[in-house]
């Protein structure tokens, strides 16, 4: 099962995460994590080496992490408690920025928005008709988005068009090694603004700022989800590693007839819409004789339309 | 459709930018430097983003007109092609726009006006030889034209430049703008066409084969020059029957002998766009399918290959003239294209050289 990872820094941050998504902790020494169905947390602490470090602690389990959330505070000329996702993160120390792909608006959109549907181009009954359709079937975004800046100390220098936090960028560019930026979102929660700013700041406040996350959280885990092509490869591969591993565990394997071995048996997935069955593979006691057996099957394959 | 669009800062107050724009009032907006910063930056799955593309309206510097490959032509001595827009909204399987490009998302060159205006001068430098210039390398001619309205534009451009010749390469049948003017002159329509069942299997999101078929027909009765392109072709065991059919229904459709050319090519890709595709899409069916890797190019067993390309050009030059007809390869050595570029890239694989080899592909759609 794949698993929507939120990735939060302080306690406060985790708590009402935790408690929604009912997580139970992850026994493991050093690593304040916990995990539920379809949902795991980690709390990395402040900063961004902490980030880096327990993010690569967490990915070590394998426990199947397919997407990220940054769940956290930021400072900025906005209201206290007002929700961000995040369309840029840049690390002001290395100067680099990442652009997430963004989900779709009705993702982002409140309940009584409409819903987009995905648009025929073929449709080719009016051009005007067409037109409509790709402008009006747009969900308005109920979530506002914005730059986020990470910086290495706390800061008090406010703008309107980004917020700060310390952890983004640590995660975003951690965790994009292992995903893509369409897996990788950042949401924040404005807790210091100009008149509110960081020397007033209670982590009592941290808590109830970050309820305020929850509808964004949650609808965002659902479209990580159920978002069907990562899945679909996911799964796709998932069959054929499992044969691979079985069949080389049966028959030795050099590195390169692995691979090889893989690509047939995705090959043969790909045409005939299922994997060979170990008898279909006849005997298992040389990989050069089970090579060419698949290469034979998938070159007299018929291809008809 | 879209949720976000991304528009660098150089060409937010351009007009044209705006109206475009104006089109996505409920999408988000995010500012950029340089489309480049969204467009090719690393971890990204165009797969992914291809479901739920963003449109990036950007302003094109630098050269916006190209020479075509030596060899490439419908006729023309002086060839060139130009992109006013990368990606397609089409998803097809074979699509080297897939290998190509880092993110499935949409980029609007904005600034046409400086695209027509290179291709003026270029057009100028020699005006005793026409030029041809080709749109649709890396993109669809006419699919986002609701929106981008370039169609139109291109079409007064190309009106008032006599020593150019227009290709709009296309699987679209936004043709309107087309039928509501008098024919243009120089401009030639060309459709990609594929057998229906092959069309249906592997040209996602693209319009039927009836319906292209149509809008030919349509383009041909109001006075349009039109062009016929057969590129990809791909194998299945049945592909006489297939080609056979698609042959015979496309032309008896038409007026064969107004048809202004017609283009046949294998199905071919630089190595490490198949590679890439592979990964994207490791459950495709026709990259399943058994090919060749040639040094710096992949395609059909030559076998296979040479059947094909002969059969379906046997089959056009029974219904058209030898004059209409532009092979991408040479039929009788279709391998010369496989190895036409391998020292460029067995010397460097880098993005430049890519772009070269891609160059060495028909237009996208």
């Amino acid at each position: 099962m794949s698993l929507v990872c939120l990735i939060t820094a302080m306690t406060a941050e985790a708590r009402p995460l935790i408690e929604s998504f009912n997580l139970k902790a992850l026994p493991q020494k050093g690593l304040s994590a916990w995990v539920g169905e379809g949902v795991c947390l980690v709390q990395t602490g402040m900063g961004q080496q902490r980030a880096e470090s327990r993010i690569d602690a967490l990915l070590a389990n394998q426990l199947g992490i397919s997407a990220f959330i940054n769940v956290g505070i930021a400072g900025g000329k906005r209201q206290l408690g007002d929700v961000i996702i995040a369309s840029s993160v840049h690390d002001q120390l290395s100067g680099k920025t990442w652009y997430p792909h963004l989900p779709p608006s009705s993702v982002l959109s409140t309940a009584n928005s409409s819903t987009i549907s995905s648009t025929n181009f073929s449709d080719d009954s009016s051009e005007d008709a067409f037109a409509d359709t790709f402008e009006n079937e747009q969900a308005s975004c109920a979530v506002d988005h914005c730059a986020v800046i990470s910086v290495p100390e706390p800061c008090e220098h406010y703008r309107s068009d980004c917020v700060y936090d310390m952890e983004a960028s640590a995660v975003i560019n951690t965790t994009s090694k292992h995903t893509d930026l369409s897996r990788i979102q950042t949401v924040k929660v404005i807790s210091d603004n100009p008149d509110n700013p960081l020397d007033d700041f209670s982590v009592k406040n941290v808590t109830p700022l970050m309820c305020n996350t929850l509808p964004l959280v949650t609808a965002l885990v659902d479209w990580l989800s159920a978002e069907s092509a990562a899945r679909d490869v996911q799964d796709f591969r998932g069959q054929v590693n499992t044969l691979v591993t079985h069949i080389t565990g049966l028959c030795h394997h050099s590195v390169t007839e692995t691979h090889q071995l893989r690509r047939y048996l995705e090959r043969f997935l790909a045409l005939n819409g299922e994997l060979p069955t170990l008898e279909q593979l006849g005997q298992l006691n040389s990989s050069q004789a089970l090579l060419q057996r698949l290469n034979d099957e998938l070159n007299n394959h018929a291809v008809n339309y | 459709m879209i949720s976000t669009l991304y528009i660098e800062h150089d060409i937010a107050e351009h007009p044209r930018a705006k109206a475009i724009a104006a089109r996505f009032p409920q999408s988000r907006q995010v500012f950029i430097e340089r489309y480049g910063d969204v467009f090719n930056q690393s971890a990204q799955n165009f797969r992914q983003q291809k479901q739920q593309p963003a449109l990036i309206l950007a302003k094109k510097y630098g050269k916006r007109v190209l020479p075509t490959p030596a060899g490439y032509h419908i006729g023309g001595q002086r060839n060139y092609y130009f992109s006013h827009m990368l990606n397609c909204v089409y998803d097809c399987r074979y699509c080297f726009l897939q290998g190509m490009y880092r993110s499935g998302n949409y980029v609007v060159f904005a600034n046409f006006d400086d695209f027509f205006d290179d291709i003026r001068s270029t057009s100028e430098e020699d005006p005793t030889t026409p030029a041809w210039f080709f749109s649709g390398y890396d993109c669809d001619s006419l699919a986002l034209n609701p929106i981008t309205e370039f169609t139109n534009e291109a079409l007064d451009q190309f009106a008032t430049m006599p020593n150019a010749r227009l290709e709009l390469r296309t699987k679209s049948t936004q043709i309107r703008p087309l039928l509501k003017r008098d024919p243009v002159a120089n401009v030639v329509v060309a459709y990609s066409l594929s057998p229906a069942a092959i069309a249906e299997a592997h040209e996602h999101k693209a319009p039927s084969l009836q319906k292209r078929i149509q809008a030919l027909k349509d383009l041909q009765s109001a006075g349009w020059s039109v062009g016929l392109r057969f590129d990809p072709i791909l194998y299945a065991d049945n592909f006489k029957s297939l080609y056979a059919e698609l042959i015979d229904q496309t032309l008896d459709a038409l007026d064969v002998d107004a048809v202004h050319s017609v283009s046949l090519g294998p199905f071919r890709l630089p190595k490490p766009f198949y590679k890439r595709m592979i990964r994207l899409y490791p459950d495709s069916e026709l990259l399943a399918q058994p090919m060749r890797t040639k040094t710096a190019m992949v395609s059909y067993p030559q076998e296979t290959e040479q059947e094909l390309l002969m059969f379906c050009e046997n089959e056009l030059l029974k219904r058209i003239n030898k004059s209409q007809y532009f092979p991408c390869v040479s039929i009788s050595n279709p391998v010369n294209l496989a190895e036409s570029d391998t020292t460029k890239t067995n010397t460097s694989e880098n993005n430049q050289s890519l772009h070269k080899l891609a160059r060495r592909l028909e237009p996208q759609s």
